[in-house]
């Protein structure tokens, strides 16, 4: 009997992993170019988020161009963000940076946003905890807790938050805003949810250069892990040891 | 000094003119003050000068100077309690008062400047225990009720025995208080004219220097006010005090920058802080984006990047 059971069993196991490999040689083939955003897809509403995924950018700055703003403009109109009619107080959840090296005069322009760090200094220093990372690495702030005491905006390397001035109107329901409260790029949460892009990346591939890669970092299969794999690429202060999940080429 | 000295306390003179003259002047402070902060919280934070390069602004040098003051008011009854120093005896009950009278007056800036002070019961309940700001809630509240156990101690004769004892605890505390005030700059690696532990025993010598200055104030205008001369001997022993407390933060100070300029990754922030003219604006204000960029955090973050070996260099945009 016991002879049998261990017979029959390891028959199927044959059959199962014959099965299984078949099964994974085809998914590699059809994958490669389709897998992009399907993980998010596979998502449901209601679904927990897993740290499974890392979402991450790559941005190559010799396709972005000095004075091009096409990112800005996609998520201040995704994000429903206006100016406040003075430009150093405007909420700048992604902006142009413009580097200039005296010595050779070499100029390089980049896109800065929160840089969804693995070990984020705002959550750290955040008194009530409204400063959280999501399991999939998007860092995000709980505006019902904040009480916008702004310790994280001294704490984060990249000035990558804004603060909310002034009581504001017609916010997108799907990314609400309040003011007293400290705000940052969302990664477009509400669109990589539903298994979309970011507005700024779609904005980039669409209208400029296309400088702006979205995707997966864990997924060894997903462009972006492909393409950090081949190409050298830098996260900005990588001496703080953060991680950031946004990461450029070409500086 | 004898040894059975005895202290005999008389309260102030009955003068209603004074008493009345103080009440109103410090109410009229205080009516200022809330005129402020419903003038900032109807307007919004910008007009305390806030922007997206300067985050914590006036309000909170107030609210830090009056906190790190509130705890260094009290050194002079932890003279007399902690050191038993006879002489500062006396002066206690003003310095524990006049502790709690700073930390509540701190807080209370502190607090208005939050984006959502009515959010207080948050702060309250909610704990991000890695965070030095839910450490300073506990340092704070804290200090509030030892102090005034402290006072209890000095103010009721039965339980004056005790209050050496309070005293200790007092000063340990206050020490502590103030390290964590410090160490909320002192953490901030991402800023690098702030993250360095330096912070902590330099804003322990400024809590004693400010705390002590605005102590010998207090009393100098009460005991004035009241015709109750002080006499040379305290006035010249706290006098020589606040002289080593200055002194003392003078050395941290020069301590804090001579660190920094011996290494060449921060010569940049340090010609910064010490010879630039701070100006906020980078660009013409024809680019927005740009102007958003301030100078002095494109200096810090390429000062990074040039010690990892890359070469960006600074270069405000004219």
């Amino acid at each position: 009997m016991n002879i049998d059971t261990e017979n029959r069993e390891s028959t199927n196991t044959a059959r199962r992993n014959f099965l299984a490999g078949i099964a994974g040689m085809a998914g590699v083939s059809i994958a490669s170019g389709v897998t992009l955003f399907s993980f998010a897809e596979a998502k449901e509403a209601g679904e927990a988020v897993t740290s499974k995924v890392r979402w991450g950018m790559l941005i190559d700055t010799n396709k972005c161009e000095d004075g091009c703003t096409k990112c800005v403009s996609a998520c201040n109109k995704e994000n429903g963000i206006g100016t406040t009619g003075r430009a150093e107080t405007d909420p700048q959840w992604i902006r142009k940076v413009q580097l200039r090296d005296p010595k050779t005069g070499n100029q390089t322009s980049l896109p800065m946003m929160c840089q969804h760090c693995a070990e984020p200094p705002c959550v750290d220093v955040c008194p009530t905890g409204a400063s959280f990372k999501r399991a999939d690495g998007i860092v995000l702030v709980d505006k019902h807790s904040c009480i916008g005491c702004r310790y994280c905006m001294m704490a984060c390397p990249y000035k990558a938050r804004s603060f909310v001035h002034e009581a504001l109107e017609d916010q997108k329901s799907h990314a609400p805003r309040g003011k007293g409260t400290v705000e940052s790029c969302t990664l477009c949460v509400h669109r990589i949810d539903k298994g979309g892009i970011p507005a700024c990346v779609e904005a980039c591939a669409d209208e400029a250069g296309g400088a702006m890669l979205f995707g997966d970092l864990n997924d060894p299969k997903s462009e972006i892990a492909k393409r950090v794999a081949k190409y050298a690429s830098r996260q900005i202060r990588a001496d703080l040891g953060l991680n950031p999940g946004v990461r450029y080429q070409g500086i | 000094m004898a040894t059975a000295t005895k202290t005999i306390y008389r309260e102030l003179k009955n003068d209603p003119l004074k008493y009345y003259l103080a009440v109103g002047l410090t109410g009229l402070i205080a009516l200022i003050a809330a005129a402020a902060a419903y003038y900032m919280e109807t307007n919004g934070h910008h007009v305390t000068g806030m922007n997206n390069q300067i985050v914590w602004g006036m309000p909170h040098v107030f609210a830090v100077f009056l906190i790190v003051a509130a705890s260094g008011a009290l050194n002079v009854a932890s003279i007399g309690s902690v050191f038993g120093k006879t002489a500062y005896k006396p002066l206690a009950r003003l310095s524990g008062l006049l502790a709690i009278a700073l930390l509540a007056g701190g807080l209370a800036v502190l607090v208005l400047d939050l984006g959502r002070p009515d959010r207080l019961i948050v702060a309250m309940t909610k704990y991000n225990f890695k965070s030095i700001f839910a450490w300073n809630i506990y340092l704070y509240t804290g200090f509030f009720a030892i102090v005034g156990v402290y006072l209890w101690m000095m103010l009721e004769k039965r339980m004056n025995r005790y209050s050496s004892a309070v005293g200790v605890v007092a000063f340990v505390w206050r020490l502590a208080l103030t390290t964590g005030t410090g160490s909320i700059f002192g953490f901030l690696v991402a800023r690098q004219s702030y993250d360095a532990a330096v912070f902590a025993p330099l804003f322990i010598a400024m809590s004693f220097s400010f705390g002590l200055a605005i102590f010998i104030l207090v009393l100098a205008i009460a005991s004035r006010a009241d015709d109750r001369p002080l006499g040379d001997f305290i006035v010249g022993k706290l006098a020589k005090l606040l002289g080593v407390f200055v002194a003392a933060v003078l050395y941290f100070v020069i301590v804090q920058h001579l660190t920094n300029l011996y290494a060449t990754e921060h010569h940049g922030v340090e010609r910064f802080i010490l010879l630039k003219v701070v100006s906020s604006r980078v660009s013409s204000g024809s680019d927005r984006l740009f102007s958003a960029v301030s100078y002095r955090w494109s200096f810090c973050f390429t000062r990074r990047l040039t010690r990892r070996g890359h070469i960006f260099m600074p270069q405000p945009v004219s």
